[in-house]
């Protein structure tokens, strides 16, 4: 694979997997910190 | 988190169709810069107005903007009435796959399928109707979530297992250099940003209306921004695992010269007929196969049903009986389809018409935040009660001059080289497929026609 295509497919699965991997976990953590709250 | 048709059957297609790499800059900016934004509208305008598309612009925006939740909600219903074909199409290789013909020339089953003027698709496209209208009709649509908690998933881990089978086939890597490689003079092609827009318009969801009706049962505290962010990245997430799973398969089975042929040819049946060479090429494959569209055609019904409900709302709102509401939309959707499922020129007709009409529905709904007064909005509605994650005052910026601009941009750029350049013969003739005329007649017709009912369309939506 040539390396603008690597580099182009690192970003973008960054930026969308990761994004989403990302906003998963805070959705995580904020669920959590209500139950805990009550 | 939304896994269906718009990942797996449109976007592998699309993106291929339109480059590959090149496509994938401003897909991804067209889910930063408008999707989410607008997914974030749609939320709250629902939440806030607890009211189906019309009655939501009628009590947020002013009873004269009644016709433009009109709108929005036709174009979902427009889209419906080809959805259900596809969905029809999704039944159809289930049955195959249960019963073990899925195997053998692909390429020859679809086309001996879709389109072929046979009555199959037609008969599929009413099974599948008919499957959403019992389970409307029956109430049984809370069977049809619980369900899908467990097939979306599957249909995720599903395509994760299949993405990775494609890139460990001999020739993948190929595949996969289409798919990344940013070929940057195609950026110069307004086609390629019209598209992405437009698929990440119809894949998320934005400007279709029902994001907006599902948040009239949003609980207060439930948060919007977060979910906005998580339905739009989640859905972009389950596009590529498709993309990764059909291209490099593409590359793998053929010589290149062929499989760029396949890849610039748009067809329609890129998944349906590449999904299953990927699976025979699989251990168990018959099984994964058949799992895989099971999971595929709930997915798809539950679109379905979302958007049958959406039409049976809308009816309702003008005095109709549920029951009643439900058989007219449901005869309506089965009508309409018809040519659909019967003639590919039609159906990719309908495809282009109501895709780039989801950016004409996408303006009206920011719109609705700026007639209302846009950091108001943000502030009151979006970033109001139940909001853990706030949005900040970019947003302003975005839906008051980034939106605007993309809109008039994009339909501005297609509409000057349509005709100055590369249609000048044929660019109003609305009975050419994806022509300018074909758009500005059939937006104009329904345009039109909620304009001259829009009186009655806001006192019917308030009652």
């Amino acid at each position: 694979m040539s390396t603008g295509a690597a580099v182009m497919m690192a970003v973008i699965l960054t930026l969308v997997w990761g994004g989403f991997a990302a906003a998963v976990m805070v959705a995580i953590v904020r669920e959590n910190r209500k139950k805990r709250g009550g | 988190m939304a896994v269906g048709t718009g990942n797996i059957w449109r976007f592998p297609r699309v993106a291929a169709a339109n480059g590959g790499g090149a496509f994938l800059i401003p897909w991804i900016l067209a889910l930063f810069l408008w999707s989410i934004p607008l997914l974030m509208v749609e939320f709250a305008l629902g939440k806030t107005a607890r009211k189906g598309t019309i009655g939501a612009f009628a009590r947020v925006v002013g009873a004269r903007y009644a016709w433009m939740g009109g709108f929005v909600g036709f174009c979902t219903l427009a889209i419906l009435f080809y959805y259900s074909v596809v969905s029809g199409w999704c039944l159809r290789y289930l049955v195959l796959a249960v019963s073990g013909r899925l195997g053998g020339d692909s390429e020859a089953l679809w086309a001996a399928w879709a389109g072929s003027g046979s009555l199959g698709p037609v008969l599929f496209h009413g099974l599948a109707l008919g499957m959403g209208v019992a389970v409307i009709h029956r109430g049984v649509v809370r069977g049809i979530e619980r369900a899908n908690r467990l097939l979306i998933p599957a249909l995720f881990l599903l395509l994760v297992v299949a993405a990775g089978r494609a890139v460990t086939l001999e020739g993948a890597g190929r595949g996969l250099e289409f798919l990344f490689t940013p070929n940057l003079a195609r950026l110069g092609d307004y086609r390629v940003w019209l598209e992405a827009l437009t698929q990440s318009a119809w894949s998320t969801g934005a400007g279709w209306g029902l994001i907006l009706t599902y948040a009239c049962y949003m609980r207060e505290r439930e948060d919007i921004v977060l979910n906005s962010v998580m339905a739009g990245l989640g859905n972009n997430s389950a596009s590529l695992l498709a993309g990764i799973a059909i291209v490099p398969t593409v590359f793998a089975f053929l010589p290149d010269e062929q499989a760029l042929e396949v890849m610039g040819s748009g067809n329609n049946g890129l998944a349906f007929i590449w999904i299953p060479r990927l699976f025979s090429a699989m251990p168990a494959g018959g099984f994964f196969g058949a799992v895989f569209f099971l999971a595929l055609s709930v997915a798809a019904l539950s679109s379905l049903i979302a958007m049958l409900e959406l039409g049976v709302r809308l009816f309702m709102d003008t005095g109709l009986s549920r029951g009643r509401s439900l058989a007219f939309v449901g005869t309506m959707a089965f009508l309409f389809g018809i040519p659909s499922a019967l003639w590919m020129p039609f159906f990719e007709n309908q495809d282009w018409v109501w895709g780039v009409g989801l950016m004409v529905s996408g303006v009206f709904v920011a719109f609705a935040a700026l007639r209302h007064g846009v950091d108001r909005f943000r502030r009151e509605c979006i970033n109001g009660s139940g909001s853990d994650v706030q949005v900040g005052a970019w947003f302003n910026g975005v839906l008051a001059v980034v939106i605007p601009l993309e809109f008039a941009a994009m339909l501005g750029w297609w509409f000057f080289l349509s005709i100055t350049s590369f249609d000048r013969e044929g660019w109003w003739n609305p009975f050419h497929v994806t022509s300018v005329g074909t758009c500005l007649l059939q937006w104009g017709l329904v345009m039109g026609l909620l304009a001259v009912f829009n009186a009655r369309l806001a006192r019917w939506s308030q009652a």
